[in-house]
């Protein structure tokens, strides 16, 4: 059988040494690493092992190059207790003391893998409490329009080979994101460049403008911005409008916008639509938690049973008013930390992570494709990435953290 | 442990065994011979008066992966949670979960199902959901057909050899049983705006047709020695007068194996004043004359329900019957998709015609070795509609009652008032075990001879074979007891099977500069390892190898 020379290697890693790195020929690298740091979950990433030590500082991607650094360099192995160093016993002990008395915890952030989000729905789900996503008004509020419409979409893969135009819409912050998907080498039955255009503002009037354009409807005094994607988009085989953060008031009709566009033009001929989202475990907490609980984000478990409200349920709704008495905030791929507020506070997360406030308790945990394998999706959905363990750690994993803490529960008492 | 169950009848086709009551031995989980002294048992359960068969076999329904995770998100007026059932299992109140999926299979003495469309790809996510699925064991068939890399070999008239090393190769990657084909060539003309596309059209751009890619495949299958036959889509699915394509195609099959699936949507005709009529007698005649043909039925139930298909120029097609009017329809490598939830109402001429022609079919095929139940779950009716589908092949009063509520149009012109097969027992324990563990080469299962897996169903005889079959009053898997009294006592981690034919792996080499060239996805992360399975999902990978 055929594997692989990163395969190799890391399997050399694995099995010569757990605890430490064990490479030490200066020409060792690990190839075909994947990134969990971006939407885009690169993983053509290549990183060498001198010294026993894997490293980062050719990696040609500024944002892969400093989370891996930071995840690889941290030093914290030991939870914390108000800041102040603790056993994992007592820390675990003190965190399902706190999620037991709870009357409505609050688990959030979910800046992590399929595994993080797991751990989060299973807490949510013995504890009785509700779960968000650090972006969950964005995955929310496409969410709304889903629910309301459903939509037409593609895989990044797809336009990679197949758009002759790609429509960006919104902030893109996705390093990457260029070299792969319009500076490809070569495509599928196509050897003409994609072209490409970003509408950076009036980007609501252009899309509703041009549907009308394209519906032949009266318009006076249209747009040139409109106009010009009117021609565009009819002397195109198939554009896909790639929609990035969205941010002001008028994100939601964007959005609804382009799902009718993209319909509009499907009846004669082919336009898709792709969601970049925010990266950082955003599809994976929705996706993960549709086949947990048969809804997603903002469901909440504290009636026995799940209840998803994409308003009510908001993480910032539930923690200024006080509903919810308990955040638990998990995190293991970036530096965001939770909101700054008077609840109590439990933290799963990078070990990394600084605080200026420290929570009542710190538990750092490894990092999905750095100290353990993991599973993340891409940001269209369509493919979940393998993570490899780079480097072994002494930290626990999050489904390990969830067993003992729901061990510790159900030795204690009756399940809430 | 040693476990013997006594005093039931048991219904065990592969081991001939019809209807006698004897008993069943097992040991931790395996069937056993009867000790020596029956005092060696360490638990015995007195069952007479109940019915013995093996744990069921579903071949074909739709239970994980994204298509399947994004019609739960779109459509959550269908699944509103209720107070919890049984607090004891995690996730057990939330509906059409995965989660719940194992229970609800689980309660209807089912061991083993069949997710049927694994588009490579989305293979990753397709595992996670499975692992997630309690209690029963899993396997995926991975979709091939519209795949470019496939495509482009049988353009540039690659030879069978290679075609048989790619598909093992996907198999190897995916890490699936069986090989389903959708539509074949259907979803890459779509990417060249082609909407309507049948046996003899041409794919543009690689001028292969329809019917060279599902030969092509079906050759490597039985080239290959995969136990399951490969597994077939249809093109022109759900269209008035397709019976002439299911027709097509099982001649395209030219006597080698052939699974069609959800046959009622291709058991149409054209005729009468609605331009809309029963093709089933015509079908089933020509499934009855080939031996080489299985088909599962596909049978339509009323009510709300969803359909999900990969399938992507037939989903975009009937994104205007969309009920509620809201539809999904989604491209991706290789392959696609959609969502179209959909209404199917008794007193709709076509709806109603639609369930009568997946009864007639069931009653008008003769061989209960090659008929599967199924109502591609979710797409006629919902797995858990299954207790009902058997009370009406085994209980014609309550047929012919059901026919006089139908649309009165669509139950004059069915052939259903006249057909008295009844199902019994045995047929059902043929259907839903014997003949579905043969067909997917799960020889451990479906059966209770020696040797074989203790999954074992227990239902309460009743003259309501809906209620009958709805609960299981016990049932077993793996030796362990998972259900009481039709409710679930305990929750286990199930296994996943998979088929892994030798193959030349170097296929890899052009496989590898193939996807540095087109895909964003290296080869060695597009394949999944049993190791990687196991230790992000915590799945239990049963590898089956193929018999060449």
């Amino acid at each position: 059988m055929l594997i692989g020379p990163g395969f190799a290697q890391f399997l050399l890693v694995m099995k010569e040494n757990t605890h430490s790195p064990a490479l030490n020929s200066a020409t060792d690298a690990l190839n075909d690493v994947a990134c969990p740091f971006c939407a885009l979950v690169c993983d053509d990433l290549s990183l060498p092992i001198h010294n026993g030590q894997v490293q980062t500082g050719q990696l040609g991607c500024a944002r892969a190059r400093s989370s891996f650094e930071r995840a690889l360099s941290s030093g914290q192995t030991l939870p914390r207790l108000n800041g102040q160093i603790a056993t994992w016993d007592d820390a675990i002990a003190q965190a399902g003391d706190l999620l037991h008395k709870a009357q409505r915890p609050l688990f959030h952030g979910l800046l992590g893998d399929l595994q993080d989000a797991r751990a989060a729905w299973q807490l949510a789900a013995h504890f009785g409490g509700v779960v968000d996503h650090q972006a969950g008004d964005a995955i929310a509020r496409n969410l709304r329009v889903f629910q309301d419409t459903g939509w037409q979409v593609t895989s990044l893969g797809e336009i990679r080979n197949r758009a002759d135009r790609v429509i960006f819409i919104g902030d893109i912050d996705i390093p990457r994101l260029e070299e792969k998907l319009l500076l490809a080498e070569h495509r599928l039955h196509r050897d003409t460049p994609v072209q490409s255009a970003h509408l950076r503002t009036d980007a609501l009037q252009i899309l509703e403008q041009v549907r009308l354009l394209q519906r032949g409807g009266p318009l006076s005094d249209p747009l040139p911005q409109a106009v010009t994607l009117q021609q565009q988009l009819d002397a195109s085989t198939y554009p896909v409008f790639v929609l990035g953060h969205l941010v002001g008031s008028d994100a939601e009709l964007i959005l609804r916008a382009a799902v009718h566009l993209v319909r509009d033009i499907n009846e004669k001929h082919r336009a898709a639509l792709t969601l970049l989202g925010t990266g950082l475990g955003d599809v994976t907490a929705q996706m993960s938690g549709a086949w947990h609980n048969g809804f997603g984000i903002r469901t909440d478990f504290s009636r026995g049973y799940p209840v998803q409200d994409l308003h009510a349920h908001a993480a910032h709704r539930l923690l200024e008013s006080g509903e919810a008495d308990l955040s638990v905030w998990l995190n293991t791929l970036g530096d965001h930390q939770a909101p700054d507020g008077e609840t109590t506070q439990i933290v799963l997360g990078h070990p990394a992570m600084d605080f200026a406030r420290p929570p009542a308790v710190y538990l750092p945990i490894s990092v999905p494709g750095v100290h353990r394998a993991g599973l993340l999706h891409r940001a269209d959905g369509l493919r979940m990435v393998p993570l490899q363990s780079l480097q072994p750690t002494e930290l626990p994993t999050s489904q390990e953290l969830a067993q003992r803490i729901l061990a510790a529960s159900s030795n204690r008492s009756e399940p809430c | 442990m040693l476990t013997r169950l006594t005093g039931a009848r048991v219904y065990d086709p592969a081991n001939e065994i019809k209807g006698e009551i004897r008993d069943i031995w097992f040991r931790d989980g395996v069937i056993c011979a009867a000790p020596a002294d029956p005092a060696e048992a360490d638990r015995s359960y007195d069952l007479s008066g109940k019915i013995v068969m093996a744990g069921a076999i579903d071949i074909h329904s739709h239970i994980a992966g994204g298509n399947v995770n994004n019609a739960r998100a779109l459509l959550p007026e269908q699944h509103l949670a209720e107070r919890v059932r049984n607090a004891r299992m995690p996730f057990s109140s939330a509906k059409w979960s995965a989660f719940d999926t194992g229970y609800r299979y689980a309660e209807m003495g089912f061991s083993t199902v069949v997710e049927p469309a694994v588009l490579p790809i989305n293979a990753a996510q397709a595992h996670a959901e499975l692992a997630d699925i309690p209690i029963i064991d899993k396997a995926g068939l991975a979709i091939v057909g519209n795949d470019d890399f496939l495509l482009r070999m049988l353009h540039e008239g690659a030879e069978q050899q290679s075609i048989n090393d790619y598909i093992a190769w996907t198999l190897h990657a995916t890490r699936c049983l069986g090989v389903k084909v959708i539509n074949a060539g259907g979803a890459e003309a779509f990417k060249y705006n082609v909407r309507q596309f049948g046996l003899d059209d041409e794919v543009p751009m690689y001028g292969v047709r329809s019917r060279d890619i599902l030969h092509k495949v079906q050759r490597a299958v039985v080239e290959l020695g995969i136990p399951h036959p490969v597994h077939v889509h249809c093109n022109n699915l759900g269209t008035p007068g397709n019976v002439q394509t299911a027709l097509d195609t099982i001649d395209a099959a030219a006597g080698m194996p052939m699974h069609l699936a959800h046959v009622q949507f291709y058991g149409y005709g054209d005729e009468g004043d609605k331009g809309f009529s029963s093709g089933a007698r015509a079908l089933a005649d020509k499934i009855n004359a080939n031996p080489n043909i299985t088909v599962d039925v596909g049978q339509v139930l009323f009510g709300q329900t969803v359909t999900i298909s990969g399938d992507l120029l037939r989903q975009f097609d009937a994104r205007g019957i969309a009920n509620p009017k809201k539809w999904v329809v989604w491209e991706g490598e290789d392959g696609g998709g959609g969502i179209v939830p959909f209404r199917y109402r008794k007193n709709n001429f076509v709806n109603a015609l639609q369930w009568a022609i997946g009864l007639e079919l069931f009653l008008l095929v003769d061989d209960p070795w090659r008929v599967f139940f199924t109502t591609d779950h979710p797409n006629g009716a919902p797995f858990t509609a299954y207790p009902e589908l058997f009370r009406l092949l085994m209980d014609r009063d309550y047929r012919n009652r059901w026919l006089s509520e139908i649309n009165a149009e669509a139950a004059d012109i069915s052939l259903l008032r006249h057909l008295e097969r009844e199902y019994d027992y045995h047929d059902i324990a043929v259907m839903t075990r014997a003949a579905p563990s043969r067909l997917l080469g799960l020889p451990q299962q479906g059966h209770l001879g020696v040797g074989a897996s203790a999954n074992i169903a227990v239902y309460r005889e009743q003259d309501d074979k809906a209620a009958m079959f709805a609960r299981a009053h016990l049932a077993f898997k793996d030796g362990e007891k998972v259900v009481e009294e039709g409710v679930v006592v305990r929750s286990i981690q199930g296994r996943v099977h998979a088929v892994a034919p030798a193959f030349d792996t170097g296929i890899e080499t052009p496989l590898a500069d193939y996807f540095d060239r087109y895909h964003l996805v290296k080869l060695h992360n597009y394949k999944l390892s049993p190791q990687q399975l196991r230790e992000t999902l915590g799945s239990e990978l049963v590898i089956h190898r193929g018999a060449a």
